[in-house]
């Protein structure tokens, strides 16, 4: 448009124009009341949710840099931290850093992982960490955390690991595809590289700094359904995976500590909505095998005699938040009984979750301990 | 803006299971008070209170309850969607009555053609969402320093039906926004 118009027409525009809006009030009014109504209801669901929620602490202030590792959660927090539905959770750290008031040098059992471990979007007061029976539980997780960060830490911890029970929770949905990445949602993260040339794998923590780099994201589904189909990826993931367990391994052998893996499998709405949606389109279903990580995980730890246990026996989708992927009040209440029964065989000097015949215990719905205890020695 | 995020958050839920009691106390009261029913805003306080007391037994039932306010909202939305559009349209009508400038007959032997300017080629990635200056300072400023500008104060009349058009916009958070933490 140029400029102001200067035909005859401008003002016979505006009569119409105030004709018609007048005219138009018969339906704006009740049009207009009847939204303003569902608005004000709307923006009072807002308000009272918000009034009725405690405030919480943005992430930024409750996770640091660390040196080769690249990020951890800061010491001595007690605040509420918002999950990824929005909602607040009470989150309480050690003076060095980890969930749970316990502290390494009293506990009897380490949990290494990422936010499962953490135990994200879940009151310090329900964490799995609070459930484990007799058993003193540190978790030593963090959100974002691949396998490639537990393996970091066990090196680090040495002997403090003496005499414990290490467990290591490894979630299907992401850890084994960002154990290969250089970059966890754009932070710096340690990774492993493999060599083309099939030499010996190594980790890569020489560019973690602070600070975030423009990286693609991960590919999230896809990469899940990729992993499950025993394609390059699948392969690529699985020897990383057994690498990290074998150093894993070695560092617990040094320090005197016992290794027991731990599967976290893709039980909630919505990865599994998105899942079904990518499954439906194109031939991917007909080679996905949503079992093979965990067959496959069986397999390296008993080449490593490493014990391991899927928790795809032991939980349900209902042990799942509704939009927040990480586990409910009930989800933590069952890992915290499957970790006191982890324990409990340990103690009785039972090998760990492995049938008599050295394969992973398998099966539905089976109670912890009957799967645990086809682990025992005989 | 009138309609909330699906999924919602706990809180969210919680919120919206509050007003919808405090609404079904106070309707109680009141048609209580109406009818001649004696005591009625302890009948109100009563249904207040069971319902808040059944919400937090059944925390289901609020997520039940707020899928219900968000297909009222929803169907309420699409359908003054469309008669707010057939109204905008109809004013619009009516001043094209007054008919075009643009309709002008150019002179003889010139092009009624103009020249366009284009955008700068770093803008084409997102030309869809390229702003104007005047965009930047709200629709309602915007819209109306363009009918101010250009002749075309009868936009005027549109305003009242564009606010409420707004209203009924989709919510900027709707759902679960990617699967990305924020750390350090």
């Amino acid at each position: 448009m140029t400029g102001p118009s200067k035909s005859w027409r401008t003002p016979v525009r505006h009569l119409l124009a105030a004709v018609a809006a007048v005219a138009s009030l018969v339906v704006v009014i009740p049009v207009g009341a009847l939204l303003l109504f569902l608005w004000a209801v709307s923006a009072a669901a807002r308000g009272l949710g918000n009034l009725t929620s405690p405030r919480t602490t943005p992430w930024e202030e409750l996770v640091e840099f660390e040196p080769e590792v690249g990020w951890k959660p800061r010491a001595g927090l007690d605040c509420h931290a918002e999950d990824l539905a929005g909602d607040p959770f009470h989150v309480v750290t050690d003076a060095s850093g980890w969930r749970g008031t316990t502290g390494l040098s009293d506990s009897d059992v380490v949990v290494f992982g990422d936010s499962f471990a953490f135990g994200y979007a879940m009151d310090d007061e329900d964490l799995f960490i609070r459930h484990a029976g007799t058993a003193r539980v540190t978790a030593m997780g963090a959100p974002g955390y691949s396998m490639v960060q537990p393996v970091l830490w066990m090196e680090r911890l040495g002997d403090r690991l003496a005499d414990k029970l290490v467990v290591w929770m490894v979630y299907l949905g992401n850890d084994l595809y960002d154990s290969l990445r250089p970059s966890t949602d754009g932070y710096r993260s340690p990774a492993v590289r493999l060599p083309l040339d099939g030499g010996d794998p190594v980790i890569l923590t020489e560019h973690v700094r602070e600070g975030k780099i423009d990286f693609p994201r991960d590919r999230g589904v896809e990469a899940y359904i990729e992993i499950c189909s025993d394609g390059l990826l699948s392969r690529r993931v699985f020897a990383a995976a057994e690498y990290l367990i074998e150093r894993g391994r070695e560092a617990c052998d040094a320090a005197g500590a016992d290794l027991v893996v731990v599967s976290i499998p893709e039980l909630s709405a919505a990865p599994r909505e998105l899942l079904a949606r990518e499954l439906a389109r194109g031939d991917a279903a007909e080679r996905f095998d949503e079992e093979l990580p965990d067959r496959t995980l069986a397999a390296i730890c008993q080449r490593g005699s490493v014990g391991f246990v899927p928790l795809a026996e032991h939980m349900r989708p209902e042990h799942y938040l509704d939009v927040d992927w990480h586990w409910n009040r009930a989800g933590h209440r069952r890992v915290g009984r499957v970790i006191g029964d982890i324990h409990a065989v340990w103690l009785e000097g039972g090998a760990v979750g492995q049938d008599a015949d050295g394969s992973a215990a398998a099966g539905s719905e089976r109670r912890p301990a009957d799967s645990l205890a086809l682990g025992s020695s005989a | 803006m009138l309609t909330l995020p699906d999924p919602p958050s706990r809180a969210l839920v919680r919120g919206t299971w509050l007003v919808l009691s405090i609404g079904a106390g106070l309707v109680v009261a009141v048609a209580s008070r109406a009818t001649g029913v004696p005591m009625g805003p302890v009948w109100g306080a009563g249904v207040l209170a069971m319902l808040l007391m059944t919400g937090r037994a059944w925390p289901r039932l609020g997520r039940s309850a707020y899928g219900a306010w968000l297909r009222v909202c929803g169907g309420v939305g699409r359908r003054a969607g469309l008669v707010l559009e057939r109204t905008a349209f109809g004013i619009v009508a009516v001043v094209g009555w007054a008919g075009g400038d643009m309709l002008r007959r150019p002179a003889p032997m010139v092009s009624g053609w103009r020249p366009r300017s284009t955008l700068e080629a770093t803008a084409y990635p997102s030309s869809g969402a390229a702003r104007t200056p005047d965009s930047r300072a709200g629709w309602l400023r915007s819209l109306l320093a363009w009918g101010r500008r250009s002749g075309h104060g009868w936009v005027w009349a549109l305003v009242p039906v564009l606010a409420l058009q707004r209203l009924i916009r989709p919510s900027a958070r709707s759902g679960l926004d990617g699967r990305n933490y924020t750390l350090y």
